[in-house]
Order: structure tokens, then C-alpha cells, then sequence
């Protein structure tokens, strides 16, 4: 993963997402689909260099 | 002890006995054992959503729609009573489809669902009635079995931020189940391809009535998740007995610069 994935993971982890049903619900640790899709949001607008990975890879990084 | 205090000990004990009966009665039940019918539609005369009704545990929903009306009913399903998605159901004369205009017997597989509803939307006139029924996950024993809640949960592609073209192999161990629901959910921002095949390391063709192809799901995200429930379209899912699940997944055109895609795999065991 890149150097940036702390900051990345606690940028992510402020973030919101909305459903289907036009709820926003906060991105937490439960949400691999969102969190996912926040990290990969951060590391494209701050033009850092990433390749393939998966919730699986960011377990390391998550808060207690 | 007071006379109030020993209504109120013995209140406390009925309720528990009252819980504990309604645990058990709740419970799957191999041999027949099904809730009463529930009015999910009760004549209305507008939009709604209507009342849930519980499939948790349960094989086979069937609903039976009534009245006299000009409206749609839209057959739902949700994991989480939040997020709902259109599910196909079976009219008693054979017609498959997510929704209806017409009374009439629709029956839907519920496995591995919490709830269903039935929606009327593009409403204009009459009253619609929906009243539903559903039936235990295993009924063909004929001995009577508590077993509770058992589905499991199996996620073989968790959140995967695909960067590339690459095809990607997944497996998984299915062999502890009796049926499997496979759904998917993508927010990537290009088309991607999900091939189920029968075991890893084949390749799983069905005939067409003129040639033989291998049936792929093309998700084509537009960054809201969607779950997709893949046996609707690769109905060889529903029937596969196997030690092994094969998944391929692969952006075969574009590499994708946002988004991932899950996959769950929903299993009753044997």
C-alpha cells in the first residue's frame, strides 16, 4: 500500500456515503465497500500512485 | 414478598415463557411448520410500500395479490430492511417477472433474504390487496426439527479496487452447503464481467438451443452499489452441487479508476 494510507484511512473514515434509499450514513470500518471507494478517492485527487487492493490489504491500517 | 411485587414476578415469568415459545415458534421448522398469512396491502388506494414481511429462515414466499386496481406492484427484497432490490417472482401461470398489474398467485425465493415487500407505485385507480405466505426453508422431512438460523456469509472478493485488465480467479468452498444465493455489488466505474463456473479451473457452458456459451454477468456501475443477485441470471447456480465455486472476474475493455466490486456468497448448509 502507499506511505499516504494513514492519512487516507483517517481522511476515509470522515467521510459520508449515501444509499440507495438517499440516506447518508457515515463511513465506518463495517463498510468495505465505501471505505474502499473513499480510499481510492483520496489517493486520485491527491495523485498518489496505487495499484490493485482490497479490503483485505487496508485490515492492517484499520483503528481499533 | 409483596402481593405486587410477586404479579409483577409472575408477569416477568410469562412474558419469558411468552418470549422463549415465540423463539421457538420462530425458529426453521423441517416438516411443514408455516406463520400465519400477512396482509402486506391492506385495499390501498395509493403509492406505498406496504408492510414487510419476514422470509428470514424461509425457502419460498408466495403472494397473493387482489382487488380491482390500475397500479404496479414491485416485488422487493432487502438483507437489511434499508437497502431493497427487485427480485423476480413466479406468476401461477408461469410468468416470470419483478413486478405485476394483475391479481393473481407470485411466488419468490427467499433464501438468505430478512424481508420482502410488495410496492405499489404508478397508482390510478381501485384497491390493491397483497397478502403473503411463507413456507419453511426444508419441508420434505417428516420429522419435526428445531434447527434456527443457519445461513452463512462467505465473501470471496471483498471490496476489490481493481487498477487493471487483468483477469482475476477466485474459489470458493461451498461444499458445507445445500444451496448458494451468489450476489454482487460494484461501484467501479467501468463495465466489468462475472463468470460463475462449476468448480476452478473450468469452464461451465450451457446450451442455448444452437450453440454453447459460457454465461457471464456484465455489471455496468454507475457508482451507486447495486446488489445483483447472480443465480437470476446464471440459474445453474441454483442446482450446483459442488465442493468448489469458481469466480472470474475481469474489466476486460477499460482499467477502472474508481470504485470496487464485492462478492458474497449466501449458503444454507446441508
Amino acid at each position: 500500500m502507499p506511505t499516504e494510507i494513514q492519512d487516507a484511512m483517517l481522511w476515509a473514515l470522515m467521510q459520508t456515503y449515501t444509499n440507495t434509499d438517499g440516506k447518508e450514513l457515515l463511513i465506518t470500518k463495517n463498510t468495505s465497500l465505501q471505505l474502499v471507494d473513499a480510499i481510492r478517492q483520496y489517493f486520485n485527487a491527491n495523485n498518489i500512485d496505487y495499484e490493485t487492493f482490497s479490503y483485505d490489504d487496508l485490515i492492517p491500517y484499520l483503528p481499533n | 414478598m409483596s402481593l405486587v411485587s410477586f404479579g409483577n414476578l409472575l408477569g416477568t415469568l410469562k412474558d419469558g415463557v411468552t418470549q422463549a415459545l415465540r423463539v421457538v415458534s420462530e425458529s426453521k421448522i423441517t416438516g411443514g411448520y408455516s406463520p400465519a398469512n400477512l396482509t402486506m396491502q391492506n385495499a390501498v388506494t395509493a403509492n406505498g410500500n406496504g408492510t414487510l414481511l419476514n422470509v428470514n429462515e424461509y425457502a419460498t414466499a408466495v403472494l397473493e395479490v387482489r382487488g380491482t386496481f390500475s397500479a404496479t406492484i414491485n416485488f422487493e427484497c432487502s438483507i437489511d430492511d434499508t437497502n431493497w432490490y427487485s427480485i423476480i417472482a413466479t406468476k401461477n401461470d408461469g410468468t416470470i417477472s419483478s413486478s405485476c398489474t394483475t391479481v393473481g398467485l407470485y411466488e419468490i425465493k427467499v433464501a438468505a433474504w430478512k424481508s420482502i415487500r410488495a410496492r405499489v407505485s404508478g397508482y390510478v385507480s381501485g384497491n390493491v390487496t397483497v397478502v403473503g405466505k411463507v413456507s419453511p426453508l426444508v419441508n420434505s422431512e417428516k420429522s419435526v426439527q428445531l434447527t434456527g438460523r443457519n445461513v452463512m456469509k462467505l465473501i470471496p472478493v471483498n471490496a476489490l479496487a481493481l487498477t487493471d485488465t487483468i483477469a482475476r480467479y477466485y474459489t470458493v468452498d461451498i461444499s458445507p452447503y445445500n444451496n448458494i444465493t451468489v450476489i454482487a455489488v460494484s461501484t467501479l466505474n467501468q463495465v466489468l464481467s462475472i463468470t460463475p463456473r462449476y468448480e476452478s479451473g473450468t469452464v461451465m457452458e450451457q446450451y442455448s438451443g444452437s450453440s454453447w456459451s459460457e454465461l457471464a454477468v456484465t455489471m455496468n456501475s454507475d457508482g451507486i452499489a447495486r446488489y445483483r443477485i447472480l443465480n437470476t441470471q446464471v440459474p445453474w447456480l441454483d442446482k450446483i452441487k459442488s465442493n468448489t465455486l469458481g469466480i472470474r472476474i475481469q474489466c476486460s475493455s477499460i482499467a477502472p479508476t474508481s470504485g470496487s466490486i464485492s462478492i458474497y456468497v449466501l449458503g444454507v448448509p446441508n
